[in-house]
């Protein structure tokens, strides 16, 4: 898209956009609402539902759709005209006629398109007294998608998905005319991996998820920012929790990472949290070698009588699943107490050396002229990795796969088979000799791999020429290197100049926080240089080279707690002589171990994971600790407490952070500030991606926001009730919800003061955002009370944005074994007074 | 009659077979242009003729093709839109079935002059018969060296696809014909991109009427100056009306532009058939309706539009005086209901509602308010829909409010028809 600039005048608001915007984008821009079905950013536009209808002066024909129609220099658009105000109205009409209305019992009622747009701009009453269009209600179109056909409204959107996005046979248009309906060709499911993002690009209620179905009403839910865990893309989520249940997981668009799409197995990780066979309960076996319940005194008694024993050789293996905070609690134990130099993470073979600098970036996918997969298939095991390089592919990418066995199957421009390391070489030599010649001639750009007619070339020259072509190379590595035997593809790409950022090697790392805890210290080797940092602050530090994780796991002796891991899942695996395992779900090794512990998952603490491309995020607690599970930070302190003759206070996962930040180089001066929480997104209103850390360079966290002083962590709104406050108002929609100031946020709730938890009157110093993990608990004092002095019963106080129907009941066991910050937070969170 | 333009071979024995057409100056045309022309001096020598589409939009042929990029780095393609489907239509059928090297010719003509190796026929999937005898055809003139490669020896290469559609009516919207001819579902695309820069599988392509690319023979042999001097002064030459209905002879007529209404009905139609004329459809369904007054109108382009109607396709259906004409649009409707191919929310949702309110209506159901309703949903449906097909649908209701408003008025406040009720007077 050109950078020239079009100057035109929306509703007599005078804009500049660049040539080629949308007229919908460009109202966007000066916050002015357009409502949309059809369109969606990330797809093509269709103008199929109409409801963007503006008018245009001066055209043949006035009514245009906004979301067809480009700037043209000096248009003059109305979209509050009678004329256009009329056409949006009939178009709702229209799309209401054959609609059931049965908003009570649907799931999307209350984040609804087609109510929203309707209370905005629809018709007061129906006309239309004939029959409306039946459908059998529910059709299971995919094992996780359910369709009600009668609330559909056919923006396509989801069929777009299939064919546009995800580029497989899907959903499509079955019928036409009014009996046009959505399904699956004739004994298909719609069953893709990618399936779950239709749901949340329906407008409406058509497409809902098996799993969510009446499980739930939008004003409920809780939605907290998390960080996904299945892999290491680093995929953004928002929890949606109802009554400390996390009830869905959606998207929260980070378009340098995701791009606004999930997995399935994202989506419905959630299940497992929940599910029936999670452990909740520490166990230890008896005499009789049978598992039973006992406490959690009992159980690390158990264990640490076994750690302290002399001669005990212990190891910590590490889950990749884990946080940075566990990580580093875990490493804590490890080397620091235990005085062990096994404590290494599940993927620690993933370890790069440290001149080979990863410079390729999940976006970079998109402008790329060549992806090059190098004995990996995204198709098979980056499952999120692949919805990024079919768009590079539908942008101008051409995709070369070299390996054994052919990846990404029919999407391939160029594929050779053979042994990884021989292909790259290969290349690489082929690359380097720039052949001079060059072919006169026009070459014709057949179809593409997945276009009709299109078909993958096996043709090594024309691979050759294709790379010899490409300016912004991105290869795609994945896993151990050093098995494959590819570690010196970063020297070749450097030497190649391919490697700036965010061009070069991408390493797709197995572990989910493979990066994170490597850099923690979770890795057999340690360098010298940082053992003097961490002895001094740690009294003891063991900084000798240790066993790996597949060594220790096969070894069968010592003491060994795996945290988050399954080290007896190896078929060569030994039980060492003294197994503690600390897990989520039952596994081989909780089979066997001597002591079990319940373990929280991500969704139940704090955490920090870094992405495969490097970026740094934060996930927030979604709900509290299940059963009497622990995080694993919290498993490390409490043994360390006990191993200790001084039992220290607990830290939280914030301090532990910081920790890490003042002794970790990798993470050096990071803490929670870092992270600006984007609030509630709605996906079909992209914002601008929260950029965590990039690896290379640490220092280059802004901790405040320069460009604006101002800049405030965002404040949970419990999402739709806001909305609703805001429709009955009458107001019109933000430009970008998210970050927003808390007083504009009192503001819209009638509410004229707002003070600190402390009772001060708030100001923009006071909100810090070093306060809390980047949720401040603020007081709102309704206009009609009394000064703002201390909390009295008189003016309770309520958490800006926590709704009213999070129900905490910590048990007083637990709430003594819990995070006391965390009990503390719960404790607001119910709306009570604290003093 | 006059001079016959597209039919002057019709009646020939045997014409349809090369041999014989080619006995009869068969591919002149194509030889002429060949030999005397470059593609340029062609497309300009056409522009001179002021051909103008056939299809129903009336745009300048020449015009349509100097829009095609020269060269475009891609290939060019020719897409022949045979799927006549709009009811009253009957035209191309004919010339397809009984002048098939006479369309070829024309498709050599235009892809010559365009700089096309590659056209397709996209004929109708109702039309066995013809697509059977086209495809004889290309395989005749392939045989020939009048089509395939280095026709007539001149280095010019041309392979023609006969395609057959599936049987939707949207597929003769130009871009929904290209999705169809793609594979796609037959959905109408966004424009811009027009066809000519961005058409099939993306290249630029012309998108011509079997009636236009059938003129271009005669006018080869016979000069563009010759084919200019019939019509009006901006409707040139002739046109093929298909008249239907309540007349004597209903049939195709080859008519020069600028002939009046009434000689279609009265001299070469036979008049008008059981009864007195009560309306003119003069443009295919899609095309407001005409009354008696407009009966000296003459049929060009200009003309219609400024009666408030429109050519179209060409097809002139009578109505007389013993028909119901709240029924009629009932009938006209059903059929775009039933072709609506439910892209958009208003064509898809409106065509229904009228349906629905019309046939109430029929049954003796309609409320007064219904009357102030089918007013509101044709104007909310026309102009708002993606393509004109659901302007279309609003066009006989809209024109028989205009000039028949009494015969709702009667249904709503009686249940019947107004002809009913006069019947049973009558009988009383």
């Amino acid at each position: 898209m050109s950078e020239e600039l079009v100057n035109i005048t929306i509703d007599g608001h005078p804009i500049s956009a660049p040539k080629g915007t949308l007229l919908v984008e460009a109202a966007r821009q000066i916050g002015l609402e357009i409502p949309v079905y059809c369109y969606h950013p990330k797809m093509k536009p269709v103008g199929a539902c109409r409801v963007c209808v503006v008018e245009v002066e001066g055209q043949r024909r006035p009514i245009m759709t906004a979301c067809t129609t480009t700037v043209m220099p000096d248009m003059v658009v109305h979209t509050k005209s009678e004329n256009a105000i009329k056409a949006r109205e009939g178009i709702l009409e229209f799309l209401l006629i054959n609609h059931p209305l049965d908003c009570p019992v649907c799931d999307r009622g209350g984040e609804c398109d087609l109510q929203d747009f309707t209370l905005r701009y629809g018709p007061p009453t129906t006309r239309f007294v004939e029959e409306k269009r039946h459908f059998e209600k529910s059709k299971q179109v995919g094992k996780n998608v359910v369709l009600d056909r009668e609330r559909c409204i056919m923006c396509q959107r989801c069929v777009r998905f299939c064919d546009e996005i995800a580029m497989e046979e899907g959903l499509v248009i079955i019928e036409r005319g009014n009996r046009s309906e959505i399904g699956t060709f004739e004994g298909r499911s719609y069953d893709s991996e990618f399936s779950g993002n239709v749901i949340e690009l329906c407008p409406v209620g058509a497409l809902t998820a098996a799993s969510y179905r009446f499980e739930s009403r939008p004003w409920e839910l809780q939605n907290y920012a998390g960080i996904c865990n299945e892999s290491s893309l680093g995929t953004n989520i928002t929890f949606d929790v109802r009554y400390d249940k996390i009830v869905r997981i959606r998207s929260r668009i980070n378009d340098l990472l995701d791009d606004g799409w999930l997995t399935d197995s994202t989506r419905y990780s959630h299940l497992a949290i929940h599910s029936e066979d999670r452990i909740l309960k520490p166990r230890i076996r008896n005499e009789k070698g049978e598992l039973e319940d006992a406490s959690w005194d009992k159980a690390l008694e158990r264990v640490v009588a076994e750690l302290s024993k002399e001669e005990t050789t212990s190891a910590v293996l590490v889950g990749s699943k884990l946080s940075v905070e566990d990580g580093h609690a875990l490493l804590k134990l490890a080397r620091g107490v235990l005085e062990t130099p096994h404590a290494v993470h599940e993927h620690s073979h993933e370890q790069l050396s440290l001149e080979q600098t990863v410079t390729g970036q999940v976006h970079g996918c998109d402008q790329a002229d060549v992806i090059v997969c190098l004995g990996c298939d995204p198709a098979k095991n980056h499952k999120a990795f692949e919805l990024r390089v079919k768009k590079g592919l539908r942008a101008r990418a051409k995709l070369i796969c070299l390996g054994t066995e052919p990846a990404m199957v029919g999407y391939a421009d160029y594929q050779a088979e053979g042994e990884p390391t021989e292909l790259w070489a290969k290349l690489v030599k082929a690359v380097k000799k720039k052949s001079k010649e060059e072919e006169g001639g026009l070459r014709m750009p057949g179809p593409r791999p997945w276009e009709a007619g299109g078909a993958t070339s096996d043709d090594w020259k024309a691979l050759v020429k294709e790379v010899q072509g490409a300016g912004k190379v991105l290869v795609v590595v994945a896993g151990d290197l050093k098995a494959q035997g590819l570690t010196e593809v970063f020297a070749d790409v450097e030497k190649l100049e391919w490697s700036s950022a965010p061009y070069g090697v991408i390493h797709l790392r197995d572990g989910v926080n493979s990066l994170g805890l490597e850099n923690v210290g979770l890795v057999p080797s340690w360098h010298e240089e940082l053992a003097g940092v961490y002895q001094e602050a740690l009294g003891s530090f063991n900084s000798t080279e240790g066993r790996t994780y597949q060594d220790v796991s096969n070894s069968g002796k010592g003491v060994v707690l795996a945290v988050g891991c399954d080290p007896l899942a190896r078929e060569d695996a030994k039980k060492p002589s003294f197994l503690v395992v600390a897990a989520t779900h039952p596994n081989a090794s909780t089979e066997k171990a001597d002591v079990v512990l319940p373990l929280s998952t991500w969704a139940e603490s704090n955490g920090v994971f870094v992405s495969t491309d490097g970026t740094v995020q934060f996930s927030r607690q979604a709900i509290v600790p299940q059963g009497e599970s622990l995080p694993a930070h919290q498993i490390a302190q409490r043994l360390v407490n006990l191993l200790e003759e001084e039992p220290a206070e607990l830290l939280t996962p914030r301090e532990i952070y910081a920790e890490v930040g003042r002794l970790n180089p990798a993470f050096a001066g990071a803490s929670y500030s870092d992270f600006q929480t984007p609030g509630q997104v709605h996906w079909s209103y992209p914002q601008q991606a929260q950029i965590g850390m990039p690896r290379p360079d640490l220092s280059a966290i802004p901790v405040k926001n320069p460009d604006n002083p101002m800049w405030m962590p965002t404040i949970p709104t419990g999402s739709r009730v806001e909305e609703a406050s805001r429709l009955l108002r009458g107001q019109t929609y933000p430009t970008v919800p998210g970050q927003r100031d808390p007083r504009e946020i009192a503001a819209m709730l009638g509410l004229t003061k707002l003070a600190t938890e402390a009772g001060q009157p708030l100001l923009a110093e006071t909100v810090s955002p070093e306060k809390r993990d980047g949720y401040i608990p603020l007081r709102v004092v309704p206009a009609s009370s009394a000064q703002l002095t201390g909390p009295t019963p008189a003016n309770r106080h309520h958490e800006i944005g926590v709704g009213r129907f999070r129900q905490v009941a910590v048990p007083t066991a637990r709430a003594a074994l819990a995070d006391p910050e965390q009990v503390a937070e719960e404790t607001t969170e119910e709306g009570e007074d604290k003093e | 009659m006059g001079t016959k333009v597209i039919f002057e071979k019709l009646g020939i024995d045997g014409i349809e077979s090369l041999k014989v057409y080619q006995k009869n100056e068969g591919y002149e045309g194509l030889k002429k242009a060949l030999n005397d022309y470059t593609p340029d001096e062609l497309i300009e020598y056409i522009k001179g003729s002021g051909l103008r589409g056939r299809g129903g939009a009336g745009f300048p042929t020449g015009l349509k093709w100097s829009f095609v990029p020269k060269n475009p780095g891609k290939p060019k393609y020719l897409c022949v839109n045979c799927d006549e489907s709009e009811p009253g239509t009957c035209k191309d059928r004919d010339m397809v079935t009984y002048l098939p090297h006479q369309l070829l010719e024309g498709i050599a003509i235009c892809c010559y002059a365009v700089g096309i190796e590659k056209a397709f026929i996209y004929i109708r999937g109702e039309m066995l018969e013809g697509a059977e005898i086209l495809e004889k055809a290309v395989e005749e003139a392939v045989k020939k060296k009048l089509l395939g490669n280095n026709i007539l020896g001149k280095g010019f290469n041309l392979d023609v696809v006969v395609h057959r559609g599936a049987g939707a009516y949207i597929c003769g919207e130009e871009s929904a014909l290209l999705s169809s001819l793609e594979g796609e579902r037959g959905f109408p695309r966004l424009k811009p991109p027009f066809p000519a820069v961005e058409g099939l599988y993306a290249c630029p392509t012309v998108i011509n009427n079997v009636e236009t690319l059938s003129t271009l023979p005669a006018i080869m042999r016979k000069g563009a100056e010759w084919y200019s001097s019939m019509g009006t002064d901006r409707s040139k030459g002739t046109r093929v009306l298909c008249l239907s209905g309540h007349v004597n002879k209903p049939g195709n007529y080859e008519l020069e532009l600028g002939t009046s209404m009434r000689e279609l009905i009265e001299v070469h139609g036979g008049g008008v058939m059981g009864g007195e004329l009560k309306a003119i459809i003069p443009g295919g369904a899609s095309a407001p309706m005409l009354t008696k007054e407009h009966l000296d109108v003459s049929l060009d382009f200009e003309a219609i539009a400024e009666a408030g109607s429109m050519a179209g396709s060409g097809a002139v259906i009578i109505i007389n005086d013993k028909t119901c004409i709240v029924r009629t649009c009932l009938n006209l409707d059903q059929f775009f209901e039933e072709e609506s191919c439910g892209k958009c929310t208003p064509c898809r949702e409106g065509t229904k509602w009228l349906v629905d309110i019309l046939t109430r209506m029929v049954n003796g159901q309609g409320r007064e308010e219904d009357i102030d309703l089918l007013k509101s949903v044709c104007d909310n449906l026309c102009g708002k829909s993606f393509c004109p097909l659901g302007d279309s649908a609003t066009s006989c209701i809209t024109s028989a409010f205009q000039y028949f408003p009494e015969e709702f008025e009667h249904y709503v406040k009686h249940g019947c028809s107004i002809l009913d009720a006069k019947k049973e007077m009558a009988a009383n």
